[in-house]
């Protein structure tokens, strides 16, 4: 704190002779002040090297790198990235596809779509960790018998696993193996997984040899292929569960290309390059737009950059501040950046960003967020009426303007539950229950009034008041205050009930929420993964409304787990038209639009917002971008030194003035 | 120093200036530039010290000096009574006419004079708020008009608006509101609790001091904000209380709200334990003195004893407590909403709006006018309070005389 | 002494009983429920039973009170419900970016505080007194939230004074601490000097300074010699008993400029109901205050040596 010192030991030093103060405490504060700006610098990484080092930010704190666990945004991917699965999404395809990851390649599958063999790449090795105790530290090879332990380690209640639903139900003697393993005594740590207690064999699920394995199915579930992708199913030898027990979750072994070199959960992440990391390549061919510098990275081995080095900025100001610094190599811009960045007129970069050579990326994200009605509750569930107030509130919702101030077009509209880029989507489907096209707002309003005229509520005063949740932040505040302004217009009105997330979930699992928001975001890009938020069974998670009806589950069960098909489609939107057009389960409204920005030195990277694994594939130009920054960011000090010198000559001139009037003693 | 040269033609021109405010029924601003005068007069008004050359002679400043006396009085309503503080003469002769040297000293001061103003003031705006004549329609928005810059005085929005098109200025004012009851009652609260709890303990000693000594210090040692976290979450968190709260006179009549009232709650909850210890000190200080050992034995009631005799002779200190916690209280409701723990939507607070414009600054064209029209009132209104406190604390404590 | 102290930790564990049970009731009686925390996007009841039963949260209340007494008092708080850490590694690593945040600030603040009311006292009365009063009570008076965005957007961003954001522990990281360490001193400076004004007024209002004044002693030797020792009990009283609340951090200034200390850590485990982690640094928050508070008694006597502890 050399700034400090020198600054106050000024006045209190030097008060008498007063007369002679001003001198000296003018020369004491400009040494001070010159200290000052000599020793704070701004380069936000001291200490990491500069090359090939790429620069990322989290939003959130992170929270290990426990496969089981990884349902949280932040901590998938940080699993994603330093993991392998068997599969892993093609990079730049689009719509999502997969490409065999440790597996070697796409899945054998039995005619009857039951039995599924999977072979195994050779020679991907686990990163160096001391949990090999036999090879001194030393990774070895993945094998088959790893992904049979993991999975079966998904499916053991009693680790903290947040994934298992992805295989309940679905494998031969997978679920006897769950409720016997739940039966044991609980034990979190449950480390010592050697092979005296190790997991019973299970039929569905066993390694062939060491480089094959096989699932065997109870009924047909081609979903399975994505599940393999996801990050609960990546990876890992069970010596390292055995080794670190509970601590595992701060330890990443897992087969990807980097090592953990630093770990500070609330603060920051390095990740260096690691040796012995499998061939893997940049895909040769790009779908749509190709990334910065692509003729140089495509089939270049991963990954392309020597580390990450990833700083948690929670806070919206911050993070901004850091990329328009040079400090990010790439960002989501946060909401209330959109003015500074984006025209809004052209909806393209403003010329200042232009000029610096930043690139935008608009992605839209595999989600749907809604507000959904608690169709058990007497005042918006069962009945004619409470179907005509939730039509009404769908129809009195101003989307557009919403879209446009509270999102700054950071989301698209939505018409239905099953978002664009599933196979069942359907581009020409109309929500009724929204404004249509060349609808005004006046129309649309005189419909919802129609429809609540219909069953009789003329009145405002005959219509309930509708109870929301409300979660606690300045954001979900002023969505529900146009909201509740939006509903006034019909006569409706909203009462906020404010509550955590947490709060808000264990409402609705007990059924106590009437009315609620929520986003879903995809699992995979299967439709199934939306409509099985409206399955009678799914009650109460992840059907939250509560939404039941007979033909619709029978409908589902029929279709939910078949290969898509034209039949498929149609059963998919006959669903979509039953919950939105007949029963109004939810107020559809938007799924996220990220614009993300790039610096202008970075290659290879391009935004994929079903799975977040992205690090092996950015490249940074490190001397362009040691250039670019010393001419950003030299020190302004001319406005501080001015500031700095009026309040010397103030100071200076009271001084000499109030010492005049000092009263002796 | 320029202040002493700019500071005359300010006088004159500023009755003019809220006359025309009024006239162009913007009087939101008018009460702003009062806000504002007063900080001016607060900060110019020393300047007396260095204008004044001998006795008799007030200097430049002088006339602004009696604007501001005749302006406190004014809005005091007698002027026989400023500050109009409770408070009998103890009967011992400790310290004759304490409230009243006191009271002559302050008018005396110009800094206090400017505080008291402002502090009034801030009721006016927020009984006015209550009342629904301040801000009358501060709850309307506005789809077309989002984020509009201050368009000054005369116009309808004078600070411009906010988020969703709801009136900057009418937002700010209504927050008076929030804050003065935010403030008032969880000091009131704290020190009711406090000065009950403190007189207790230190007028009858053994096991009863024992307890409650117990008590205020396992409070005391939780850090603070620990567990103001903790009791604003837990109130909030749990409906059995709100149901509860929904009932109550305060919901139905005065339409306080459960988040005001359990940030109150909170609020008071936590911060009473330093008035409840001074209180205490004091009571054992008073407690075998001559008065009330006569007291007791004339037979007066111990209740009488406790409150007539011994309570106005430490009046003083629960009333400078008082003042610190509604300091507190106030800027504590900031870190509150930033935390999730503040007012439902749809209320409006000083809180709220700084909380929101930590995402507003770094627009383009940069959005400073919510996070200044918050800051400036909250500014004022604490500056105020603070400085009345020392003022009062001065007057008060005849040692620092100089 | 030794009577004094020993007579002064018995009289602690009634109040670090108090404690628990305060905390116990706040948190596990009525606080959030962690299994929902844990359960995530496919919850159900079956699912939510089970975390319930491994975190321990369904047995009966005494039993769980009566483990947390035990845990409490054996300064065994376990591990973390989110991050599967011994919770007093995770507090010793907060303690650090806490302190290296907290220590400087305090102390510059301090030097500047007693400094300025040095100054005040000298010259108490006159217009630079008042100005500076003024202008600390003014200081003070802006909220926090207030200084850390302007600091952040204008001295950082505009002006590329300071880093934006960001931590490094001592010495190689002072660059990051400089601005948060101005905006806390901003912020404190104001009560402070407030504060010790008063004092200093009082002591020189004392007949001994009088007296000096009246034999001819030159003013920097009554203000330095005498009205500054004296003083200094009552800045060595303040600075002990805040000690403790150094170590536990400054909550918006660590959130907002990516501080990891212990504040940021509370805040966290506040919102993700991590009820180990809430109750270690309750625990061990008012064992310090306890603690410092014996420690500032003992402090007054080493000070001055009229007080006689007994």
């Amino acid at each position: 704190m050399s700034c400090g010192g020198a600054l106050s030991a000024g006045p209190g030093s030097r008060i008498v002779p007063p007369v002679r103060t001003p001198r000296v405490l003018l020369a004491a504060l400009s040494v001070g002040a010159a200290a000052a700006l000599a020793g704070c610098g701004a380069d936000p990484y001291p200490g990491v090297p500069d090359e090939g080092t790429v620069h990322a930010v989290f939003v959130s704190e992170m929270n290990g790198f426990d496969p089981v666990r990884s349902s949280e945004e932040i901590r998938s991917l940080c699993v994603l990235n330093t993991y392998d699965a068997l599969y892993e999404y093609d990079y730049l395809r689009r719509p999502y596809a997969l490409r065999p990851c440790l597996a070697a390649a796409m899945p054998e599958v039995s005619a009857d779509g039951l039995v599924w063999r999977i072979p195994m790449k050779r020679g991907a090795t686990y990163v160096d960790d001391p949990c090999f105790v036999a090879t001194g530290g030393k990774g070895r090879e993945a094998t088959a018998h790893d992904v049979v332990f993991d999975l079966l380690r998904l499916m053991d209640p009693t680790t903290p696993t947040e994934g298992s639903w992805v295989l309940e139900g679905k494998v031969v003697g997978l679920d006897a193996f769950t409720k016997a393993a739940g039966e044991k005594p609980p034990d979190a740590a449950r480390a010592a997984y050697t092979a005296a207690d190790g997991y019973p064999e299970v039929a569905g699920l066993r390694a062939v040899d060491d480089h094959t394995v096989e699932i065997r199915l109870t009924q047909p579930y081609p979903q399975l292929l994505w599940v393999l992708a996801m990050p609960y199913t990546s990876v890992y030898p069970p010596e390292a569960v055995a080794f670190y027990g509970e601590e595992f979750l701060n330890h990443a072994v897992g087969t990807g290309p980097y090592r953990v070199a630093q770990y500070r959960p609330s603060q920051r992440l390095v990740l260096e390059r690691r040796t012995g990391y499998r061939d893997d390549r940049y895909p040769d061919e790009a779908a749509g737009a190709e990334p910065a510098g692509f003729p140089q990275v495509r089939g270049r081995p991963l990954p392309l950059n020597e580390r990450v080095v990833a700083t948690v900025i929670k806070e919206d100001q911050p993070s901004w501040l850091y990329f328009e610094s040079g400090y990010a190599d790439r960002l989501g811009i946060p909401k209330d950046s959109y003015d500074t960045v984006i025209d809004d007129k052209t909806k393209e970069l403003r010329p200042k960003y232009r000029d610096r050579g930043v690139r935008l990326w608009r992605e839209p994200s595999m989600e749907v967020i809604y507000d959904a009605f608690n169709m058990k509750h007497p005042v918006v569930g069962p009945g004619e009426k409470a179907r005509a107030i939730r039509r009404a509130v769908s129809l009195a919702t101003n989307y557009a303007w919403a879209i446009q101030h509270l999102y700054n077009d950071r989301v698209e509209d939505m018409q239905g539950p099953i978002p664009r880029g599933c196979e069942e989507y359907d581009d020409a489907y109309r929500n009724p229950w929204k404004p249509q096209p060349g609808e005004t707002r006046a129309q649309a309003l005189d419909r919802a009034r129609a429809e609540l005229a219909k069953v009789g509520l003329r009145d405002p005063k005959d219509i309930p008041e509708l109870v929301v949740d409300v979660l606690d932040s300045a954001t979900d505040d002023d969505h529900f205050l146009a909201w509740q302004r939006d509903c006034r217009d019909v006569g409706i009105r909203l009462k906020p009930y404010k509550t955590t997330w947490q709060g808000m979930n264990a409402r609705v699992l007990a059924g106590e929420a009437m009315v609620y928001g929520q986003a879903w975001m995809a699992d995979y890009p299967d439709a199934q993964n939306f409509l099985q938020l409206f399955y009678g069974p799914n009650i109460p998670s992840p059907n939250g409304s509560a939404y039941q009806n007979a033909a619709y589950d029978a409908l589902y069960e029929r279709w939910a787990f078949q290969p898509p098909s034209a039949e498929r489609t149609e059963a998919f939107r006959r669903l979509q038209r039953t919950v939105v057009d007949e029963d109004c389960v939810w107020v559809v409204r938007y799924r996220r639009v990220t614009w993300y920005l790039q610096q202008p030195w970075v290659a290879g990277w391009h935004p994929q917002e079903i799975s977040s694994k992205w690090f092996k594939y950015m490249h940074v130009d490190a001397a362009q971008r040691r250039a670019t920054l010393a001419q950003w960011n030299a020190p302004r000090p001319t406005l501080l030194l001015v500031g700095l010198g009026a309040f010397l000559v103030l100071a200076g001139a009271t001084v000499v003035r109030g010492s005049r009037r000092t009263r002796g003693w | 120093m320029s202040a002493d040269g700019s500071a005359p033609p300010v006088a004159p021109s500023r009755p003019r200036a809220a006359v025309l405010a009024v006239r162009a029924f913007s009087w939101p601003l008018a009460l702003l530039a009062l806000v504002a005068g007063g900080l001016v007069r607060a900060l110019a008004v020393p300047l007396h010290a260095l204008r004044a050359r001998g006795p008799g002679d007030e200097g430049a400043v002088g006339p602004l000096r009696r604007y501001a006396t005749a302006a406190a009085r004014w809005l005091s309503f007698r002027t026989d009574r400023f500050p109009p503080l409770v408070g009998r003469v103890p009967p011992d002769g400790e310290s004759p006419g304490r409230w009243h040297e006191a009271r002559r000293r302050m008018s005396k001061s110009p800094v206090a004079l400017a505080a008291w103003a402002g502090i009034v003031l801030y009721l006016y705006v927020g009984i006015g708020a209550q009342a629904g004549w301040v801000a009358p329609s501060w709850e309307s928005s506005q789809p077309d008009l989002v984020y509009a810059r201050p368009q000054g005085l005369g116009h309808e929005h004078v600070l411009g608006t906010e988020q969703i098109g709801r009136d900057v200025a009418s937002l700010a004012l209504r927050g008076t509101l929030t804050a003065l009851w935010i403030g008032t009652f969880a000091a009131l609260l704290a020190c009711v609790l406090g000065t009950v709890l403190g007189a207790a303990a230190g007028y009858f000693g053994g096991w009863v001091d024992a307890l409650i000594l117990w008590v205020f210090t396992t409070i005391e040692s939780i850090p603070e904000l620990l567990l103001l976290l903790s009791f604003a979450y837990v109130l909030r968190k749990n409906p059995s209380f709100s149901d509860f709260y929904a009932d109550t006179f305060l919901a139905t009549d005065l339409h306080v709200s459960v988040g005001l009232f359990t940030i109150v709650l909170a609020l008071g909850l936590t911060s009473w334990t330093g008035v409840c210890r001074t209180v205490r000190a004091e009571f054992i200080r008073h407690r075998d003195r001559d008065y009330v050992v006569a007291a007791k034995a004339l037979g007066v009631p111990t209740r009488r004893v406790l409150f007539r005799h011994i309570l106005p002779n430490v009046f003083h200190l629960v009333l400078i407590s008082f003042s610190l916690i509604f300091i507190g209280a106030v800027k504590s409701e900031v870190i509150l909403t930033f935390l999730g723990l503040g007012l439902d939507a749809g209320e409006a607070s000083w809180g709220q709006m700084i909380n929101h414009a930590k995402l507003e600054l770094t627009r383009e064209p940069s959005v400073w006018w919510q996070l200044g029209a918050a800051t400036v009132f909250m500014f004022g209104l604490v500056l105020a309070v603070n400085l009345f406190v020392d003022a009062l604390r001065d007057a008060l404590d005849p040692r620092l005389k100089h | 002494m030794t009577t004094y102290v020993l007579r002064r930790l018995l009289l602690a564990l009634p109040i670090l009983f108090g404690i628990l049970t305060v905390t116990f009731l706040l948190f596990h009686v009525v606080g959030g429920d962690p299994a929902l925390q844990r359960a995530g996007k496919y919850a159900d009841a079956e699912k939510l039973a089970r975390i319930r039963h491994q975190l321990g949260t369904d047995r009966p209340m005494l039993e769980q009170y009566g483990r947390f007494l035990v845990s409490s008092a054996t300064f065994d708080f376990g591990t973390s419900w989110t991050e599967q850490r011994p919770v007093l590694e995770m507090m010793a690593e907060g303690a650090g970016p806490s302190l290296s945040l907290a220590a400087p600030a305090f102390l510059l603040e301090v030097v500047l505080a007693v400094s300025l009311a040095l100054f005040c006292a000298f010259f108490r009365g006159t217009l630079v007194d008042r100005l500076t009063v003024v202008l600390a009570v003014a200081g003070m008076s802006v909220p926090g939230l207030a200084y850390i965005l302007f600091g952040q957007k204008y001295l950082a961003h505009e002006w590329k004074l300071f880093p934006i954001y960001g931590f490094e522990p001592l010495p190689g990281g002072a660059v990051f601490l400089a601005l948060p360490a101005l905006i806390w001193v901003a912020l404190a400076v104001g009560s402070e000097v407030r504060f010790y004004r008063a004092v200093m007024l009082e002591e020189m209002a004392q007949d001994y300074v009088r007296t000096a004044a009246a034999k001819g002693l030159p003013a920097r030797r009554i203000l330095f010699g005498h009205v500054l020792k004296n003083s200094m009990i009552q800045v060595v009283t303040r600075v002990v008993i805040s000690i403790p609340f150094l170590i536990l951090g400054s909550l918006l200034l660590e959130v907002f400029f990516g501080i990891p200390g212990l504040g940021n850590k509370t805040v966290e485990a506040v919102n993700r109901s991590d009820f180990p982690v809430v109750q270690a640094f309750v625990v061990v928050g008012s064992v310090l205050y306890i603690a410092f508070s014996i420690l500032t008694d003992v402090c007054y006597a080493l000070v001055d040596p009229r007080v006689r502890l007994r």
